[in-house]
């Protein structure tokens, strides 16, 4: 038994195409909240009647809200597009929390945030156009005074290629470094893939006899043998630490923090 | 040195890893400087303004998460170094 980090591995190919098990979760992870937003979009009325609808009018509310106080008042067209990307980003970060390598976080792979980010700036860049017009578009490359238009442009330029790039590598390294310290922390405590799961149900059938019948038992031990079974509990208990710190951080701290910020750089990128 | 045949990729690889690891190391210095940098001016608005916390802890969560992507930069580079292994 050992720790591998989590790869991109291809299981079949279709017409060519390798099917990574990054597609396989994205596909599922996208049908899943394709489900769910419909199933929550469905039957609405004027006057909410369901918990249903008020659950989906608080989705649109604090999404519509970051969108309006980031880009700009008028902008109702954006909130489908970042409730998608923010549901789609959460999900696929939290997916890592089952344990290493039962999920691979789509995100984690390189090509899910790169297309992600280039979906962003392909919109700034038309929306910028639809705001400013052409020709206005292309002088703002120029910078404010035409003596500097040879230093300005190349700059210009750099920081709109920079911008998905930078996006890009902030997820992806943040993903993907956690799951290599998740791998260092499994392999120095845990030292299987698949051992914490059995640990989670143990300990949990564990706590649940002690809870129950045998609590009394080992209550009425002498003080010595009460410390060595206190003791044995916690050193069962610590490959769990680990992965609760494990998980607990760089999935769902992480994962969170990077979700939001993704978003609302995408905002501030898109606005004008 | 008999019996110890280093051939030219060895070497590459051995410095490959060198490579890596002063690629993160030294990548870490900008952004700790940074994040401490904003965590302690945190603290100071939070000392300053304390009903103002939430607000406070969430545009330095995200001023520091912006400043990691720099250090971020350098884990890529050392993954670059260690797993594609371009030479």
């Amino acid at each position: 038994m050992s720790v591998s980090i989590p790869e991109v591995t291809s299981g079949f190919s279709i017409f060519g195409f390798e099917i990574t098990n990054t597609m396989v979760w994205t596909w599922i992870i996208l049908g899943a909240l394709s489900v769910l937003f419909i199933w929550l979009g469905s039957g609405l009325k004027v006057k909410p009647e369901s918990k249903k609808q008020i659950v989906a009018e608080t989705i649109y509310g604090l999404v519509g809200n970051l969108v309006e106080s980031n880009i700009g008042p008028n902008t109702k067209a954006f909130i489908p597009y970042f409730t998608a990307l923010f549901a789609f980003i959460l999900t696929s970060n939290l997916s890592g929390v089952w344990g290493l390598g039962v999920i691979r976080p789509p995100t984690a792979d390189v090509a899910t945030p790169f297309a992600l980010a280039l979906m962003t700036c392909v919109i700034s860049q038309y929306y910028h156009i639809k705001m400013n017009g052409v020709k206005e578009y292309f002088k703002g490359f120029l910078g404010p005074v035409p003596f500097m238009t040879p230093i300005m442009l190349p700059m210009n330029i750099i920081s709109e290629i920079a911008n998905p790039i930078s996006l890009t590598l902030r997820m992806f390294g943040n993903l993907l470094g956690g799951l290599i310290i998740g791998t260092l922390i499994y392999s120095m405590l845990i030292g299987s893939n698949v051992m914490p799961i059995w640990i989670a149900i143990g300990s949990v059938v564990l706590c649940a006899v002690l809870l129950t019948k045998q609590y009394k038992k080992i209550k009425n031990l002498e003080k010595g043998k009460k410390k060595l079974v206190m003791g044995l509990g916690i050193l069962c208990c610590l490959p769990l630490f680990a992965m609760i710190f494990v998980h607990g951080y760089f999935d769902i701290f992480s994962g969170c923090l990077q979700t939001y910020i993704f978003c609302l750089l995408s905002m501030i990128f898109i606005s004008p | 040195m008999e019996g110890l045949n280093i051939t030219g990729q060895d070497l590459i690889y051995a410095a490959s890893a060198i490579g890596a690891g002063l690629a993160v190391g030294l990548a870490a210095i900008g952004p700790g400087i940074g994040e401490g940098f904003a965590a302690g001016k945190g603290t100071e608005a939070v000392g300053r303004q304390p009903e103002a916390q939430s607000k406070i802890t969430t545009t330095m969560l995200m001023g520091q998460a912006v400043s990691e992507t720099t250090g971020l930069y350098g884990l890529v580079v050392a993954l670059l170094l260690i797993f594609v292994k371009p030479f």
